[in-house]
């Protein structure tokens, strides 16, 4: 099976998205190991049953939700009633959102160094028709033909801003 | 191990606010001369696929469910700037946006998954790579796991008045989640490997 790298890039999307908006409707409902930790000492040492969560030894803890409220509380979207449905929703929102902000964090970081444009970045994701179009046009193909070049061009000649100053780099495996 | 608001002081939380903004500055720093353009999508949908981990709950103990961190996983894949960059976008999201995890406490959280556990888990990684690489992911995952916690366990400590008990209790937790973990770490990584999207043992895909 030999996928494109964009192929794979959209299998692996599309695994997030399964696990996001399917796997996690059969997460198990248990609290988790440090809920439970924190539970346990509470009703122990009566913190929560004093109902003063707000006081501790130290001094004052700090309760922020008054300062901020997420608006998918719990992962489930407000409006919507069928909780399955909320759960996934909300998986596959955060699961774009993860991957737009990280998208925009790394182009931004990436950027000045290594000057990629959006479009660029965006068709090594979608491989859309235009760049296609550029691929097979004839010194484009010229090129191909004389120096073999591995890979559509905007993946192979990526400038690596690390080469300059961090010595070779090691590449992800072109097979 | 997302610690909620209402339990840190602020002697705790504000110190750890500072630093896990800092280390996230430092992160963003190391990695701007390690990306590459192609590296952009993979980097964006591994966090994506952490984020996304980190929803399923399996149970761990009567009662007791954990999910996986996720940081074992990035650490081994990206190396530590970028697998930190991932981990504190996950963080923050789940805080900011699905109230997992206290805003007050997003500092710490921050500290505890983007920090100790990444780096933990990259250094072991790092170490044992050359002679066992599938123990080296293991191990690497396992440590990095009950690196952050050891860190919440000595934040909730410092702010309230628990023992050793819950130390113990949080250790032995999430020793058993660290295990199921590391198994879904390996699966992963060799997957990647597998697929070429990620080097071979010998490398990380953007450091």
């Amino acid at each position: 099976m030999k996928l494109s790298r964009t192929r794979r890039l959209l299998l692996l999307g599309a695994a997030v998205a399964a696990i996001a908006g399917v796997a996690s409707l059969l997460a198990c409902p248990f609290p988790d190991a440090l809920e439970d930790s924190l539970e346990q000492h509470w009703a122990v040492d009566g913190l929560l049953t004093g109902g003063a969560p707000g006081s501790s030894v130290a001094g004052e803890t700090t309760e922020a939700s008054g300062t901020w409220s997420a608006p998918f509380p719990d992962y489930a979207v407000p409006g919507v009633e069928c909780e399955g449905l909320g759960g996934a929703l909300a998986g596959i929102l955060g699961a774009a959102g993860t991957f737009a902000v990280l998208f925009l964090l790394v182009y931004l970081l990436g950027r000045n160094s290594a000057a990629p444009s959006p479009s660029a970045t965006l068709a090594s994701i979608c491989r859309c028709r235009s760049v296609r179009a550029a691929e097979s046009e004839p010194d484009a193909r010229r090129d191909r033909a004389g120096r073999t070049r591995r890979g559509p061009s905007h993946v192979a000649v990526s400038p690596l801003p690390g080469n300059a100053a961090g010595g070779p780099r090691r590449r992800p495996g072109h097979g | 191990m997302h610690i909620p608001d209402g339990i840190l002081s602020p002697q705790v939380w504000v110190p750890l606010a500072a630093a896990g903004g800092g280390a996230v500055l430092v992160a963003a720093r190391a990695a701007r001369r390690r990306l590459a353009e192609e590296s952009v999508p993979l980097v964006g949908l591994m966090g994506a696929f952490v984020f996304a981990l980190q929803m399923v709950n399996f149970p761990i103990a009567a009662g007791v469910s954990d999910h996986i961190v996720g940081a074992g996983l990035l650490a081994v894949v990206f190396g530590p700037s970028v697998a930190m960059l991932c981990m504190a976008a996950v963080v923050t999201i789940q805080a900011l946006v699905f109230g997992d995890g206290g805003i007050a406490a997003l500092g710490a959280n921050v500290v505890n998954m983007a920090v100790l556990s990444t780096l933990t888990a990259w250094t072991i990684h790092r170490a044992l790579n050359p002679l066992l690489p599938n123990a080296a992911v293991v191990t690497a995952t396992v440590l990095g796991v009950l690196a952050g916690t050891a860190g919440a366990a000595a934040w909730v400590m410092l702010s309230q008045p628990y023992g050793g008990k819950f130390l113990g209790a949080m250790m032995v937790t999430h020793f058993v989640s660290g295990l199921v973990e590391a198994a879904v770490t390996l699966a992963v990584v060799k997957a990647l490997r597998a697929s070429g999207l990620v080097p071979g043992v010998r490398g990380e895909a953007v450091r």
